[in-house]
């Protein structure tokens, strides 16, 4: 048996299927977290269940990659029932969405999300008056809490077993007529979803669906425009209007059946607006938060990082010591030393409370707030503030803001913010930066980096949207409610990443470091310097770090763990000048994305965008470290 | 692009109510059906509203 959750962005349905799937679904307090589906074995009443999680949708319709999923899965599979989730607190939009998902005459069960918020905001719901007017299921639920989910599926186990499909709301006669009209044609195809479903998608116009009808039925279409024709000639507006209009109306006067509210005060979320999205003191808030967030990871970081890297070099040196005539052996095994350590030391106590923080603020709903107050900013880059999104979560790790850009309904949109938010520096850097810089020339300098490459991000953006102009008309995005996180959510949020960094990145860490050592020892790393010689010796970089910079493209903390062994000390300040840890970290920052970056890129965007981001990133990064040594050499020395 | 505006509620008929705008001719934030959107410039011109109250 297969159950699909569907609902609109940020009503909890991924934190739902986290409930019961373990976490496994990225969460977050802003819509469109949830890009593509994700399934998991479930077992409900003794039986195993898949369950999949469909990214948040308002209707049916499919006007972005991550919406066109929905549709897609819905109508190429079958489902045996649809766990449809809405917040309690929106309510009349949500209705809008299940009113369509009736349509499709398959099982529903109506999961009523955030009760607890919805009481405190003094809006009662008439569940059981819901279910009788929907003639579905209704029930209750807490999702981050847990609260009503076992029944929840429960229900849906037993409707789906029992087939007891859902029946749709009647709409006006006129619509209903062409409904049957067309419903008649296309009775012969064989769908997951019923014909009447499908007649009302074609009425609606879907251009895909209707390719795929038009195959079996070759003047469905000249059908289809004939019953849109009539339509608009009777009621004055096109089928796709007035489809919605209607399932909007409808869905309203069932809203208001059901619905009260006891007591309007103005709500916090008002109130902490007035201050978070102020014309002035909002950007003053923005550039506090952001700073503060920084400062608490650089200090953290910092406290852990010294003792340890003290005891890396004292094992490594003691491993020398006792092992100094066994050659190769010995390399390898200080090169496995130093890859553990580097992870260990450098990577993991920066990383554990910066994917803490960015859960929090994720959680809390102030990403789409940052989205407002930059879209001005953004519009400079040739983009608008829904690319916020792809940006911020780059900070986490850029795989996501790449999977995160299908939110965004414009193709060069969705390439632009590709290309800029692959050189926002991820936790992987945020290492470098912080293990290096910050560390051996003060947190100034670690911020004057993240300074640096919103600058450099801004004007790369600004430049390349000459040569491809604006065409979107810009941004739409709903505001969430501020969200108090749970504890639960934000920390298993953080482990997903740093089980990932501790299985996927530090073994290859390790053996990365075993392979430099064994290069070194044959003297083989001489080779792959000269690949970045013209680069490190226009930078005035030793050739040595041509090394890690190409294995720093597997994995990003490479170019930091191997660096020290490449230069033979993980004491930085004793083998780099102050002004080449700057140049070298800069141009870590920017140049090509690592492989599982490039990877996502072009799955999404296909290989020339892939190729075109590789060269364009290097060029920056090139460009811009070469300043930097330009402007830093005669201050730092 | 009509597609979005149903999605998010932008029907006929409906009111929609400016609650805050941000600086540098930013985004609006737009009231409607009781959600809260932020609509940029360009997409806020393309609304066609009658004003009331």
């Amino acid at each position: 048996m297969r159950f699909a959750l569907v609902g609109q962005p940020n009503c909890g349905k991924s934190t739902l299927f986290n409930q019961v799937a373990g976490y496994k679904a990225a969460t977050g307090n802003f819509s469109g977290t949830t890009v593509t589906f994700t399934g998991t074995k479930v077992h409900v009443q003794g039986n195993v269940v898949e369950l999949v999680d469909l990214p948040g949708t308002y209707s049916l319709l499919g006007t972005n990659p991550a919406e066109r999923v929905v549709l897609d899965y819905l109508v190429g599979n079958n489902v045996d029932a649809i766990i449809n989730v809405v917040d309690a607190t929106h309510l009349a939009q949500g209705l809008a969405l299940t009113l369509e998902l009736l349509e499709l005459k398959r099982p529903v069960v109506l999961a009523v999300n955030m009760m607890d918020e919805a009481a405190r905001q003094g809006i009662h719901i008439d569940g059981e008056k819901l279910g009788e007017i929907l003639k579905i299921p209704v029930l209750p639920i807490i999702a981050t809490k847990g609260q009503g989910v076992r029944r929840v599926f429960s229900t849906a186990y037993e409707n789906g077993k029992n087939n007891q499909d859902a029946q749709r709301q009647k709409y006006s006669p006129e619509l209903e007529e062409q409904i049957r009209r067309i419903q008649g044609l296309v009775n012969s195809v064989r769908l997951p979803i019923g014909s009447e479903a499908l007649a009302l998608k074609l009425l609606e116009g879907d251009p895909p669906l209707t390719e795929q009808v038009s195959h079996k039925i070759p003047n469905i279409e000249s059908e289809v425009q004939k019953a849109v024709d009539k339509l608009c000639h009777i009621t004055g507006r096109q089928a796709i209007w007035l489809v919605s209009k209607e399932r909007h109306d409808l869905a309203l006067s069932i809203f208001e059946q059901v619905y009260k509210k006891t007591g309007k005060k103005r709500l916090l979320r008002e109130r902490l607006d007035d201050y978070l999205l102020h014309p002035f003191w909002g950007y003053i808030f923005l550039v506090g938060i952001l700073f503060l967030f920084f400062w608490i990871v650089n200090k953290i970081g910092g406290v852990i990082e010294a003792p340890l890297n003290q005891l890396s070099n004292y094992l490594d040196a003691e491993l020398m010591n006792s092992l100094a005539d066994k050659g190769l052996l010995a390399q390898i095994l200080s090169g496995a030393l130093q890859g553990f350590m580097g992870g260990l030391a450098i990577a993991l106590p920066y990383l554990v409370p910066f994917l803490i923080g960015l859960g929090f603020l994720e959680d809390v709903g102030y990403l789409p707030r940052v989205a407002f107050l930059m879209d001005t900013l953004m519009h400079h880059m040739g983009l608008h503030g829904k690319a916020v999104v792809p940006f911020i979560l780059g900070y986490g790790c850029n795989v996501s803001s790449i999977m995160s850009t299908r939110i965004m309904e414009d193709k060069r949109d969705r390439y632009l913010s590709s290309l800029l938010s692959s050189m926002v520096p991820c936790s992987a850097r945020m290492a470098i930066i912080f293990g290096l810089v910050a560390f051996y020339l003060g947190p100034v300098y670690g911020i004057g980096l993240y300074i640096l490459n919103i600058v450099v991000i801004a004007l790369t953006g600004h430049i390349i949207s000459h040569f491809i102009p604006e065409e979107s008309p810009g941004l739409i995005l709903e505001m969430p409610v501020y969200r108090i996180p749970t504890l639960r959510t934000v920390t298993a949020k953080a482990w997903l990443r740093i089980r990932e960094f501790i299985v996927d990145a530090w073994p290859i860490l390790i053996v990365g470091s075993v392979i430099l050592a064994v290069m070194n020892f044959y003297n083989l790393a001489d080779i792959t310097d000269s690949i970045f010689r013209p680069i490190t010796w226009l930078l005035g970089l030793p050739s040595q770090v041509g090394t890690p910079l190409i294995f720093g493209i597997l994995r990003k903390e490479l170019s930091l763990i191997m660096l020290g062994q490449a230069l033979g000390s993980m004491e930085f300040n004793s083998v780099l000048t102050s002004t080449q840890m700057l140049t070298y970290t800069v141009f870590v920052i920017f140049y090509i994305p690592c492989l599982a970056t490039l990877i996502a890129i072009r799955k999404e965007l296909g290989t020339k965008a892939m190729l075109s981001i590789t060269g364009i990133t290097l060029l920056v990064a090139v460009i811009t470290a070469f300043l930097t040594h330009l402007i830093a050499t005669p201050l730092l020395g | 692009m009509q597609r979005y505006f149903m999605q998010i509620g932008f029907l006929p008929g409906n009111t929609a109510r400016v609650i805050r705008t941000a600086p540098f001719h930013g985004p609006l934030l737009v009231e409607v059906d009781g959600r809260e959107i932020v609509l940029g410039r360009n997409v806020a011109r393309h609304v066609l509203v009658e004003e009331i109250e």
